[in-house]
């Protein structure tokens, strides 16, 4: 089957969403929801952001670099690291080289494995490859890590009676925790459990959508899904777990105790 | 005159607020002897810092200040898992695992280092030490989450009894016990206790019970503890 070449966007396109744009802030104003203002704000930021990386990959793919490509990794886990830590919502700076390392970890692993083990990509650093499923991997780890994360800690505060029971019978700090950690791993995984159930049933993921709408086969299109859909599911477990085990060394001292200050918020 | 078991030297103690931030001290300078053997009766209003107290001596948390010693060993050069299996705390709330009573009373052999010997002794101990806590063997194969607050106080304390642990830390074991099983757990603490020589510090705001017990009574007020 041939692929149809992509239908190109132009300027005067890109405007015409102003129509859209136009009904949504007569919503809000109609309705009162105040949300105008941030609506804008998010337009423009979608406007300025998405062409901007646009610009940025069309240069990135044009020079095919392998330091250039390694180096818009880099930016993009430093920038997963920072809004991940923002989320968790506390100040220990302790949870930078946590967040670092599950990301990078976790991500790493990933995306090293679909892009060189099963992907194959040639050369291995190929930016229209490599740059946007390491975008979609280091995303869901770090949803991944900070659900994960933050679940952990409200566990640990819920079950400190429990936890304390079992440290005052001789466990240590990993069987204490046990029910908590299981818990937190299981509330990272379950998002992406629960679109790997109804994916391509109720929604078509907006990776394939993508790929259709630029001409590519449904079924090349389901392939790479199906590796995306596994590929998340495997970063988000992987970092999630490793930011809760690291946690621990937040949450409990070495001597298994429980820091009550640092479970706090 | 033998050593104390339990030695409090000059102990104060401010929870962490923050890393490096402590909030008020909860305890200034308290000192206590604790002979082995004996029954140790903490009063004090709530808020004191009585669970602190006991949750210092089990090493759930680590003094500010001073030492703790048991038998002669400074706690910060014990290893804290074995120190809670000879110094066991019973906590305020008392928390069973999701199961049966059995499963609960067997928890602490989980990972028997003795292995299978350690866990058939104790299978053979664990009506014997219900019936100490006034709760019938039938109770085994209970589901911990169908009972009264009552029974899972009673359970609670009787899995801490299950490993002989030489220093018993209850806090406030009373809480959810009526008046009949309040005096049978004082006549249960007072014949482990000449039976087993096992040492005994309660918590408790009941003045009742406090004398019930017949230990050495004190009363921990403004961080330092005095005897009454
Ligand atoms: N984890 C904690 N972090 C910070 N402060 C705490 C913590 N636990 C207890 N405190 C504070 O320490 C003080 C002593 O508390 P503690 O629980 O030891 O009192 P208590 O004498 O056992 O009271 P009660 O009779 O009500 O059980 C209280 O002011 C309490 O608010
Ligand atoms: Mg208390």
């Amino acid at each position: 089957m041939m692929a149809e070449p992509i239908a190109p966007i132009g300027a005067g396109q890109l405007g015409l969403t102003l129509v859209l744009i136009v009904l949504v802030v007569g919503l809000s104003y109609y309705e009162k929801l105040a949300l105008e203002g941030e609506y804008l704000l998010g337009v423009g930021r979608t406007f300025l952001q998405l062409l901007l990386v646009g610009y940025i990959l069309e240069y990135v793919f044009g020079l095919n670099r392998w330091y250039l490509v390694l180096l818009i990794l880099a930016v993009m886990l430093a920038a997963a690291c920072q809004a991940g830590v923002g989320r968790l919502r506390r100040r220990d700076l302790r949870l930078y080289p946590m967040m670092a390392i599950s990301l990078l970890v976790g991500a790493g692993v990933t995306i090293l494995v679909v892009t060189e083990v099963i992907l194959r990509i040639e050369p291995w650093y190929h930016p229209r490859y490599l740059i946007p499923l390491a975008g979609m991997i280091i995303g869901n780890a770090m949803n991944g890590a900070t659900l994960g994360g933050e679940r952990y800690r409200s566990e640990l505060l819920l079950r400190s009676a429990e936890v304390e029971t079992l440290l005052c019978l001789g466990f240590g700090a990993r069987r204490a925790a046990e029910n908590a950690r299981r818990q937190a791993i299981a509330a990272a995984l379950i998002p992406t459990l629960n679109s790997m159930m109804v994916v391509g049933v109720v929604s078509l993921p907006g990776m394939m959508t993508g790929q259709i709408l630029a001409g590519a086969s449904p079924l090349v299109a389901v392939r790479y899904q199906i590796i995306v859909m596994i590929m998340i599911s495997a970063a988000v477990s992987f970092s999630a777990y490793l930011m809760v085990v690291m946690l621990s060394r937040l949450y409990f001292t070495r001597h298994h105790q429980i820091c009550y200050y640092a479970l706090k918020k | 005159m033998s050593r104390p078991i339990l030695e409090v030297k000059g102990v104060s103690f401010r929870y962490r607020i923050s890393r490096h931030e402590y909030g008020e001290p909860v305890l200034k300078r308290a000192n206590l002897e604790i002979t082995r053997g004996t029954i140790q009766v903490l009063v004090g209003s709530s808020g004191a810092g009585k669970s602190t107290f006991l949750r210092l001596l089990n090493r759930l948390e680590d003094p500010t200040e001073g030492v703790i010693r048991f038998e002669g060993v400074d706690l910060a050069k014990c290893d804290p898992l074995r120190l809670r299996r000879e110094v066991a705390l019973v906590a305020q709330e008392p928390y069973l695992v999701d199961g049966t009573v059995r499963e609960n009373l067997m928890l602490p052999f989980e990972d028997a280092v003795g292995g299978d010997g350690l866990r058939k002794k104790a299978e053979t101990k664990m009506e014997t030490v219900l019936h100490s806590v006034g709760l019938d063997g039938g109770m085994l194969a209970r589901a911990a989450r169908g009972l009264s607050v009552g029974e899972k106080q009673r359970v609670s304390l009787a899995r801490a009894l299950m490993t002989a642990p030489k220093v018993m830390l209850l806090d406030e074991p009373t809480s959810a016990l009526d008046p009949d099983n309040r005096n049978l757990l004082a006549r249960t603490i007072a014949r482990i206790n000449s039976s087993d020589a096992m040492t005994f510090v309660v918590v408790t705001h009941l003045e009742d019970f406090a004398r019930a017990l017949d230990g050495r009574l004190f009363r921990l007020r403004d961080g330092e503890i005095a005897a009454l």
